[in-house]
């Protein structure tokens, strides 16, 4: 008997599982894939790996221009969390930069609230999330895979 | 796993093209002996600014892993653009 399988029992025995939760386990055990399966089935999502931006826009004589960019999530993540490791004599330089771009392009972008927690959050709340941006000839579109 | 490959693939309308395969393992290996004559350099800069070193190489590795996957492709008439790190 397998290490795993006498944990399962000894759950069992211990009260921690009930019998059809056991049989559950013990089945998973002898077929990890149809246990996959299964869990894809009850609704487990994956997490998205990549964001996707497409442009579809105008080249410098009306010609057609298109880009399609795949950035992995996990590059933002660290990007985000690369920004926290910023000295707090830099933060200052950085976010009065910033803050004139800003005035210039109405973007407002502050690092210093930029958090990997919020990222996650985000990332969570981008499931199957589609954003369409038009303007003027340019389509923008985000999607997460 | 910090990336190994990038691709870069140009193809012109007249049909010319060009195909680049990158090993980055060439490149990291080219760095090696820079980063060791930088490391106290680096280490005076953390001390200096109250950093901690292992996070911040941590947290650089961690960047640089995430670069992989990354794809760009331009499609324009007079030519097509693909970028890839893996």
């Amino acid at each position: 008997m397998n290490e795993d399988r006498r944990r399962i029992l000894d759950m069992l025995a211990a009260g921690q599982v009930t019998a059809a939760e056991a049989e559950r386990l013990l089945a998973a055990l002898e077929n990890p894939s149809a246990a996959a399966g299964a869990a894809a089935d009850s609704g487990a999502k994956p997490k998205p790996k990549f964001l996707r931006i497409f442009v579809e826009g105008e080249g410098k004589r009306g010609t057609p221009l298109n880009v399609n960019l795949r950035v992995p999530m996990q590059l933002l993540r660290a990007g985000v969390k690369l920004s926290s490791i910023l000295p707090s004599q830099a933060r200052g330089p950085i976010a009065e930069a910033l803050r004139e771009k800003a005035n210039v392009s109405r973007a407002r972008i502050d690092l210093t609230s930029l958090k990997p927690e919020n990222l996650e959050e985000l990332i969570e709340s981008l499931d199957d999330l589609t954003v369409n941006v038009d303007s003027h000839n340019t389509k923008v579109r985000f999607t997460y895979e | 796993m910090i990336p190994m490959t990038a691709t870069i693939y140009v193809k012109q309308a007249s049909g010319r093209f060009l195909h680049l395969w990158i090993p980055l393992i060439l490149l990291w290996i080219l760095l090696l002996p820079l980063l060791i004559l930088i490391a106290p350099l680096f280490l005076i800069a953390c001390l200096l600014f109250g950093l901690n070193p292992l996070r911040i190489v941590y947290q650089f590795w961690q960047t640089l892993s995430g670069l992989s996957g990354t794809n760009a492709e331009i499609h324009h008439e007079r030519a097509h653009l693909v970028f890839r790190i893996s």
